[in-house]
């Protein structure tokens, strides 16, 4: 991370984190989903759109966190 | 020397989780034909797929060209070998596709991902996906050893004849590939659009980062043009003109038929609809669909920064699946394809746990992030009984079934002709008499020796009504030309009855 400038590397941590926080929280609702009594029709259908819209949120922070240029 | 024999250790060790693994596999999918003692596979579609391969075996000739006989060919053969009947072969081999389907997966991934994305992928794939279990037991058998195992492979040789330039994987890629129009006919579909999207990617890529690019262009083309060879043309010489038209209508007869173009797929739509989007995850397990989402980033890093192919071809099919699975006029059968999005959803899920665990290099996000993934994936594996029995009901051969079709193998003449009400279409395999399914029309039984009323339960295999089950045993009551001679089970529409038709 030397050769970052430090604007550079703290964005560089911040969309790091936002992929981490974000991935945490989207496996936790998956998991919570899992566990509800009918995981499927009752849990992962009816909130396709939302589960949908988290994973994009997770994406965005994902790509960023990948592409952004890192030591 | 301490180092040499870690490392000995260490894929020892590799060795054992494998081979653990497809043990777990074979388990997991000869657990219901064994426990339950199938006298018949699941589902309709297999009496299909036992006539022509006892044809084969009768004639050593698959029946006149209509379905691709590679599959049957290949069970005909075991039945030689093992001298089992060909139903009997069916029912110990088609658990044994899901093996044949998970090794692929499994060397592939190994091949070009490493050994944690390979092994990760086997466990997804051959636990938790319920595809292409699904279309195995919905007696697809031809459908998975193409789509699920010989295109797998093939993609495996074709992808290392990019990577490596070698003819010996250009040759394989041909062979393998051009195998498929021999197996299963929508199979030949899917790899032709796969195909069609990865060539030209592959092609880009190749020109863009200059690796190469004449020698991937000779390499390239010189398998399209073996598949040709081997797989499209000789299926043009013996299936005929149609079978190709099939494969190839829904490309070119674009140009040469819109009105032919739109008949067919949407004809072919009827039989496997879309699946709304909102489905997805449970069609394809929402480990799947969700993991292997989140892969998008590390895919297209992995070929857009570091420059490697098999990313680029991972992002391809899994986005090329995903198209061919949605209601377009090029999509025939997007209802099946989705099931199709199993194998490459499986080896993309694997690559974003892995690529992510390696991405958090720090101990404790690495740890949060593997236990969800690890607790994510065991909740599923911890799914596994419920499979247990899951497809007994498309069973349709119980053992009252076998009392009543045995019975009346060894107690009938062998010429004797059979009207079965109101169907049953494992009668004749079963019996080897000559018979036709009545459905409730009860009129013209006089043409037949003897008239044998199936049983009913509530399933749609039986059918959910049973009214005209009923209806066909109130009817034989009161026929003077009858004459009960065998019952079994409940002397009800739950039982079976066969009459003697007085001539």
């Amino acid at each position: 991370m030397n050769n970052l400038n430090p604007k550079s590397y703290i964005l560089n941590q911040l969309f790091k984190e936002l992929f981490f926080a974000f991935l945490v929280i989207f496996l936790i609702i998956l998991i919570y989903g899992l566990f509800q009594k009918d995981p499927g029709l009752g849990f992962f259908v009816p909130y396709w759109k939302k589960l949908m819209l988290l994973l994009g949120v997770c994406l965005v922070f994902e790509i960023l966190a990948v592409f952004w240029r890192r030591g | 020397m301490k180092k040499i024999l870690n490392h000995k250790s260490k894929i020892i060790n590799l060795q054992s989780l494998v081979m653990l693994l497809f043990l777990g596999i074979l388990f997991v999918n000869y657990f219901d034909v064994l426990k339950f003692k199938y006298y018949v596979p699941p589902g309709s579609d297999p009496v299909t797929h036992v006539s022509m391969t006892k044809e084969i075996l009768e004639t050593g000739k698959a029946p006149a060209p209509g379905y691709p006989p590679g599959f049957h060919y290949i069970v005909a053969g075991l039945s030689k070998i093992s001298g089992a009947d060909p139903i009997k072969t069916m029912v110990y081999f088609y658990p044994f596709l899901m093996f044949l389907s998970a090794l692929a997966v499994y060397l592939f991934a190994r091949q070009f991902f490493g050994p944690a994305v390979a092994i990760l992928s086997l466990i997804l794939f051959g636990f938790l996906s319920p595809q292409p279990r699904q279309t195995l037991w919905d007696g697809g058998f031809p459908n998975v050893i193409t789509a699920d195992f010989i295109m797998i492979l093939g993609f495996l040789f074709f992808l290392r004849a990019y990577k490596y330039e070698k003819w010996r994987d250009v040759v394989l890629a041909g062979i393998i590939l051009g195998a498929v129009p021999f197996f299963h006919h929508l199979s030949s579909y899917l790899m032709t659009f796969l195909l069609i999207c990865i060539v030209p990617s592959l092609l880009l890529f190749g020109f863009i980062t200059k690796q190469n690019f004449k020698k991937k262009l000779q390499i390239i083309l010189t398998i399209l043009v073996l598949v040709i060879l081997i797989g499209a043309y000789p299926a043009y010489i013996y299936f005929g003109k149609g079978y190709l038209e099939q494969i190839a209508n829904l490309f070119i007869a674009h140009a040469a038929s819109l009105k032919g173009f739109i008949w067919r797929s949407t004809s072919l739509n009827s039989e496997a609809p879309p699946f709304d989007i909102s489905w997805y995850s449970l069609v394809i397990s929402p480990y799947l669909w969700f993991l292997g989402l989140l892969s998008i980033p590390f895919l297209l890093k992995g070929f857009l920064k570091d420059k490697k192919a098999q990313y680029l071809f991972m992002f391809v099919w899994a986005f090329a699946g995903l198209i061919i699975s949605r209601p377009y006029s090029f999509s025939p059968l997007p209802g099946r394809f989705t099931r199709e999005l199993a194998i490459p959803f499986s080896l993309c899920s694997a690559i974003f746990v892995v690529d992510s665990l390696r991405y958090f290099n720090n101990f404790w996000p690495r740890l949060i992030l593997g236990i969800l993934i690890g607790v994510f994936i065991i909740k599923g594996l911890l799914g596994l009984p419920g499979w247990v029995g899951k497809y007994n009901h498309m069973v349709f051969i119980r053992d009252l079934d076998k009392e009543a079709l045995d019975w009346v193998k060894e107690n009938t003449p062998k010429n004797a002709t059979f009207a079965v009400a109101p169907f049953n279409n494992w009668f004749g395999l079963l019996t080897q008499r000559s018979f036709v399914n009545t459905n409730t029309d009860l009129d013209k039984i006089k043409n037949y020796d003897y008239l044998y009323i199936n049983r009913w339960q509530k399933n749609w295999m039986w059918g959910e009504d049973p009214t005209r089950y009923i209806k066909i045993r109130e009817e034989v009551k009161n026929r003077p030309d009858l004459q009960l001679i065998k019952t079994f089970g409940e002397e009800n529409e739950k039982g079976i009855a066969i009459y003697k038709i007085k001539k």
